[in-house]
């Protein structure tokens, strides 16, 4: 059944689709957003109950994982919930502009690939970023001393990230409070955080960076439409290479189509490129915008580390947001005496009571009961480390498993190098030390993986080697469009979600000048 | 605090995590028609040895214990919205109940706690005991009860904790950690699992 034709169609309403319809629909175009899963209203859907909140979002991104569980650094499962915000609808909110060399790691150190867009070009797009997000960051900001200002000004410190910092200070390693997309003060219409804790959870009062309250209502308000529960299986093209519309299951199973006169993709680094790749036609045989190869290839993800300590001194550290309250990264920058380029930010962390119970997974009587009573004591401190780009790590096509509409369901398969084992070991001996001087005298390391994916249709100028452009627009197909992590030439060592953004922001003011040129 | 460990369908990945499969009962024929009608608030002697079990895995010390929280309540509304669940506890339970006919010729809830803990540790890495253990804990410690036990209040709307950059002030259980080693290292847990924490 068709709909009647839009000027951009898009797919996922994550963090880049929903700053896609924002953009496009407040130039003036006419915008119809899909998005898999529901919509779900922070201020009456969401509460401070993780089991529940576990229940109500949306995990259905159906994948298959290949790899050896004894050895994962990337999570097996897909990370983000579904739903209007995608994962922004429960992420930590810890942000980062990406650091001028993180563009730059084949011509500063050797290592991955130079991005074909440079920090210079998207520091505009950041501040973009940050104000739509209302990232609060200490002024001046250690790492960016020419950012002219913040948007929001920085968290206090808990009372735990005081004690690391004193620590750190002690180990002369610079800290100072970290950004986030957590309100500081009343921003846009919505509260101040009251550091309740439970960002991970959900807001539910709307004092975050969720993209459902940020970008979604100012999409609306310029005429985007934005339609929940209905799943993408393919995207079709014309005679003449250029992608028609979008064919997707709706709420009630139907299958419907969508056409736009662009197309932009932003379901995610592992559902992008499924998309693209069950896309075949005579034209795209091996999947849509695919001549380079390189659609599902470069599939990375973040090297982490999270070691939590007990102190002999009640800390409470479910008071505050559970992640960055801190943020250091002396670590980041390559130095070789380490033996690996590139690095890792360092952060503090608080856990919930479930997370500190999976540190002593095997206890049980009163054993766990004694190692319970130390959640009071516990603070935390986690790395967060850039996975160079890797082709043997992919997203493919499973040749066997369907989702529940017989569409071919996405394969990971991922391995790590041995410069991830070098990291992480050196993650591992920094957060000790850290902890150590900090006064903590119970330290639990737990291996773990990350959920972060990227790089999956990666950027580049030379169309045999990258999936799009500089500006998001698919080489092989002019009126196609990628907008969320899949386009990362590398991981960085910071969160993606800031950096989605700014892009998102990027793509979609090319994409309003193709339009305007057309 | 950190995005859990669980998501939507945790019991199926932990019981793929601790590569639980379905035991064929030896005692009986499956019923699959039974678990099909959601007969678990009717299956009381499984529940009996379930809330045994529950009771030894977080006991009642000091402090309450998961008899107290009632957390048979929670692990049978999980159980309840899962046939295969429902097979893996029957099969299970009866496993338990069997051991404990063979040694001591009665079910297993009618032990005294010391034998009770002794069938236990020794099924202690069994994929059911496991199964069990995380439902119970979680069952806990989300539960008031469970979670005045380790000081913590739970939800945190809407006063939030505004004095978070502050040491707490509030007394009371539970009791200090024990101090550092006099040499001044801290003691590293590194934690083995077989897997590691997802989206750590």
């Amino acid at each position: 059944m068709a709909q009647p034709m839009v000027d951009v169609c898009i797919v996922g309403c994550g963090a880049g689709g929903s700053t896609m319809a924002m953009r496009l629909a407040e130039a003036g175009l006419s915008v119809v957003v899909l998005e898999a899963g529901p919509r779900l209203d922070p201020y009456r859907d969401f509460s401070n109950d993780r089991e529940l909140m576990d229940r109500k979002l949306t995990w259905d991104m159906p994948v298959t994982f290949d790899a050896d569980p004894a050895a994962a650094v990337m999570s097996s499962k897909g990370h983000t919930a579904w739903g209007v915000g995608g994962g922004t609808q429960h992420w930590s909110c810890a942000v980062g502009r990406f650091h001028p060399t993180d563009f730059k790691t084949r011509s500063t150190d050797g290592v991955g690939e130079d991005w074909p867009i440079s920090y210079e070009d998207l520091a505009p797009y950041y501040l973009m970023a940050e104000r739509q997000l209302g990232v609060s960051t200490p002024y001046p900001d250690v790492r960016f001393p020419q950012i002219p200002r913040a948007v929001n000004p920085a968290h206090k410190l808990s009372y735990g990230s005081q004690i690391i910092k004193r620590a750190c200070d002690k180990l002369g390693m610079v800290s100072f409070p970290g950004p986030t997309a957590i309100n500081s003060r009343p921003y846009d219409g919505r509260p101040a955080c009251n550091y309740c804790g439970f960002c991970t959870s959900g807001c539910m009062i709307g004092a975050l960076g969720n993209t459902a309250l940020t970008h979604v209502p100012r999409a609306e308000a310029a005429g985007a439409e934005i339609r929940p529960h209905c799943y993408a299986r393919e995207i079709t093209v014309d005679a003449f290479g250029r992608a028609k519309s979008v064919i997707y299951y709706d709420r009630q199973g139907r299958e419907r189509e969508q056409a736009a006169s662009h197309i932009v993709v932003s379901c995610f680094a592992v559902e992008t490129p499924r998309l693209l790749l069950n896309s075949r036609s005579s034209l795209f045989p091996d999947g849509l915008a695919n001549s380079s190869g390189r659609v599902g290839k470069n599939l990375m993800t973040h090297l982490t580390t999270k070691i939590v300590g007990v102190f002999d001194e009640p800390i409470d550290a479910f008071r505050g947001f559970p992640e960055q309250n801190l943020l250091s990264v002396h670590f980041y920058d390559t130095d070789s005496r380490r033996g690996f380029a590139r690095g890792y930010k360092m952060t503090t962390h608080g856990v919930a009571p479930m997370d500190f119970a999976a540190l002593a997974p095997t206890l049980w009587g009163s054993a766990l009961k004694h190692h319970m009573e130390m959640y009071r004591y516990h603070f935390g401190v986690g790395a967060l480390g850039e996975s160079l780009p890797n082709d043997a790590n992919t997203v493919t096509i499973d040749p066997v498993v369907r989702d529940k509409y017989g569409v071919p369901v996405a394969r990971m398969t991922h391995r790590p190098t041995e410069r991830d084992a070098q990291v992480r070991a050196h993650e591992i001996e920094t957060l000790t030390m850290i902890l150590e001087a900090a006064g903590a005298s119970t330290l639990f390391y737990r291996r773990g993986t990350s959920g972060h994916k990227m790089g999956t249709c990666r950027m580049g100028k030379d169309p045999r080697t990258s999936v799009v452009d500089s500006y998001g627009r698919c080489h092989d197909v002019k009126n196609l469009w990628i907008a969320d992590s899949s386009i990362f030439v590398t991981g960085s060592g910071f969160n993606p979600t800031l950096t989605i953004v700014a892009l998102a922001n990027w793509v979609a003011e090319h994409l309003i000048e193709a339009v305007r040129r057309m | 605090m950190d995005k859990e460990v669980s998501r939507r369908g945790f019991l199926e990945r932990a019981a793929v995590a601790t590569g639980l499969i379905a035991v064929v009962s030896t005692r009986g024929p499956a019923a699959p028609s039974r678990a099909a009608q959601g007969s678990w608030a009717r299956e009381s002697s499984a529940l009996l040895t379930l809330a045994a079990m529950a009771a030894q895995i977080v006991p009642t010390t000091e402090t309450p214990g998961a008899k107290d929280a009632r957390v048979i309540d929670y692990i049978r509304d999980h159980i309840e919205g899962s046939a295969k669940m429902q097979e893996r506890c029957e099969a299970g339970v009866k496993e338990v109940d069997a051991v404990s006919q063979e040694k001591y010729d009665t079910p297993f809830a009618t032990l005294d706690t010391e034998k009770q803990q002794q069938i236990l540790k020794a099924m202690e890495h069994s994929d059911f005991f496991r199964m069990v253990r995380e439902l119970t804990v979680r069952g806990f410690y989300s539960s008031p009860v469970g979670q005045r036990t380790i000081a913590f209040p739970g939800h945190g709307q809407p006063h939030g904790y505004p004095e978070f950059h502050e040491p707490p002030k509030r007394e009371g259980p539970p009791t200090p950690p024990r101090s550092r080693e006099p040499a001044g290292r801290a003691r590293l847990v590194v934690v083995r699992s077989e897997l590691p924490m997802e989206d750590w």
